[in-house]
């Protein structure tokens, strides 16, 4: 079977589904092809439970040895979305002009202010909660007003100066974090906003999905894509004829379907980027005397964001995690050596009192030892896994870290700050820079594909650096700037 | 048994109640059981004082991990609610 399409957008995650939203707005047609299922209730479950398990939803990465990192992603119709936790900063002016501004790796082909008007709407969709920030030109016209200050904002925001509100998904002031645990569902699901923009889409006229269906291999003949190869999680085999392809899965899985097509040539599927996260304890002389959050995240320091400095380590922001010290593993401790009752429960709520707990994430240097290849090894649909090797952080994302580390303890000196533990947080959610923008890259500044002129590479994996920040929002913006691009321009 | 654990760790009968109730929706009576059994012997004055402090430890875990899985669960254990000081409500020591 072959199908003649408009337009083809593999993937259904941020970019995918904002791609559409905007060629469906324009009148265009839009097929989605989504190796998961099309759950519209999918907001009702935790995320582990979201993505039915089926021969076209199984993870086919496999590491490299001694080079490996927990990469997380979800197939489903909302895509990798539907695991978010909602934060939703924007990258600074300078992370797009690191070779003109600081010397090192390259320039975006587009700068901050180019997306300015693509970033607002990308915020208006998905219902951002934020507020004007002078690092952030533009950044008047959220939708929502900024999240309130938690209690450990308060605290800790004057003494780490830029600090403001974080930028995130629909919070609910009303509802408080975490939520009572009588209550089922707390109405803080930063994924429901893209769960509703699936479900209009779906009712739309001109759009479709293709669910539980891989996108195999891109065909190709006189510099276009004549034909997308489609397994279904039941093996069997289709083709679409499309006029134009966007793919605009993650960073991974972009690179792998250009790698299985054979248009895996160089730079294709290098300069695979993430961000770690470190979780940072630190004990205060005197206790919280509140403590309030109305979500997760309500705030953010930009005191190691940018500078001069970013020659020699890598940016760094500082978030407050409001809930705080998790206690159950000193509890284990104390009971195991003997303490009981009143007397221990009140020293684990002074511990939790006494510690600050916040995250920080390190921006490193893109890196062609971190890439991706075919497995000689098959996935359950007969396809080339792929392997990925990433090997650890570098010197200058550790530098970076451990700038932030000694200048929490004497910029928080005031309140006898101390780091008292120190682990990784959570990794491997920001697959970027496999197919990046630039006259060096795979894609130009509109991600159409250098070679072949009807394909567009969109998503994560179009970052030519990477920022400290979270990607979401770019991604986001920068589909939707692809959006209005495709709907404006013939097929 | 329950009175045990709540009493183990400083929680109040109705606290008592809540958590374990959640632990053990999630994790089925029998699993819970026998978590609770294990926790409860090793926590327990005598014979708990017998056994190695990893075999304690190892017992000890996986019941706590199921009364504390998250956000909420701790925060209840630590005494916080948003309108009230870290520790204005728990039990003093005696």
């Amino acid at each position: 079977m072959s199908d003649s399409v408009e337009t083809v957008v593999v993937g259904s995650g941020f970019s995918g589904l904002l791609i559409a939203r905007e060629l469906v707005a324009a009148g265009r047609e839009v097929t989605v092809i989504e190796r998961g299922s099309v759950r519209l209730d999918a907001d009702a479950e935790p995320p582990e439970r979201r993505e039915e398990h089926t021969a076209a939803t199984e993870h086919n990465t496999e590491p490299a040895a001694g080079a490996q990192h927990p990469w997380k992603y979800g197939y489903a119709f909302g895509g990798s979305s539907l695991l978010w936790n909602g934060v939703a900063p924007r990258l600074l002016p300078s992370d797009f002009e690191m070779r003109s501004r600081y010397g090192i790796w390259r320039d975006w082909p587009i700068g901050y202010h180019d997306l300015i008007p693509f970033y607002q709407e990308a915020e208006r969709a998905l219902n951002m909660s934020g507020g004007p920030h002078e690092l952030f030109p533009g950044s008047d016209a959220y939708p929502a007003p900024p999240p309130s200050p938690s209690s450990i904002d308060r605290m800790l925001g004057p003494l780490l100066e830029p600090f403001g509100p974080l930028p995130i998904a629909r919070p609910l002031d009303d509802v408080p974090y975490p939520p009572p645990i009588e209550a089922e569902g707390s109405g803080l699901e930063p994924a429901a906003c893209m769960l509703e923009i699936g479900r209009r889409l779906t009712q739309a006229e001109g759009f479709s999905v293709r669910q539980q269906t891989v996108a195999a291999r891109l065909r190709t003949a006189a510099r276009r894509v004549t034909e997308i190869e489609c397994v279904a999680a039941d093996g069997s085999r289709s083709s679409i004829r499309p006029q134009r392809v966007v793919v605009s899965a993650h960073g991974i899985e972009n690179a792998a379907l250009l790698l299985r097509s054979g248009l895996g040539e160089p730079p294709v599927g290098r300069w695979l980027g993430d961000h770690t996260h470190v979780v940072l304890e630190i004990e205060l002389s005197e206790p919280m005397e509140r403590w309030s959050a109305s979500s997760r995240d309500t705030g953010i320091s930009y005191a190691w964001a940018d500078g001069e400095w970013r020659r020699e380590r890598g940016s760094a922001i500082v978030v407050p995690f409001n809930p705080g010290l998790l206690l159950r593993d000193a509890l284990v401790e104390e009971l195991t050596d003997g303490a009981r009752g009143p007397g221990l429960r009140l020293e684990m709520a002074e511990r939790f009192a006494r510690t600050a707990v916040v995250y920080v994430s390190v921006e490193d240097a893109p890196r062609e030892d971190r890439y991706l290849e075919l497995s000689s090894h098959t996935d359950r649909l007969g396809l080339p896994r792929t392997r990925v090797v990433y090997p650890a952080d570098s010197d200058y994302a550790i530098r970076g870290l451990s700038e932030v580390c000694h200048g929490l303890e004497e910029r928080l000196a005031p309140l006898g700050a101390r780091i008292v533990n120190q682990r990784l947080g959570g990794r491997g959610g920001h697959m970027l820079g496999t197919c990046f923008m630039g006259p060096d890259g795979v894609v130009d500044e509109n991600l159409r594909h250098h070679s072949l002129r009807n394909l567009y590479m969109a998503g994560g994996s179009a970052f030519p650096t990477h920022s400290a920040l979270h990607p979401t929002t770019t991604i986001a913006a920068l589909a939707v700037r692809l959006g209005r691009h495709l709907a404006s321009s013939d097929a | 048994m329950a009175r045990r654990v709540g009493k183990a760790l400083g929680l109040s009968s109705e606290e008592s109640r809540l958590l374990m109730a959640r632990a053990r929706a999630e994790l089925g009576n029998r699993n819970f059981a026998v978590k609770a059994l294990a926790f409860a012997v090793a926590t327990a004055p005598v014979v708990g004082r017998l056994l190695p402090r990893r075999v304690r430890q190892a017992a000890i875990r996986p019941l706590v991990y199921a009364l504390i899985p998250g956000p909420a669960e701790n925060l209840l254990y630590a005494g916080v609610t948003a309108s009230s000081s870290a520790s204005d409500d728990l039990p003093r020591p005696g």
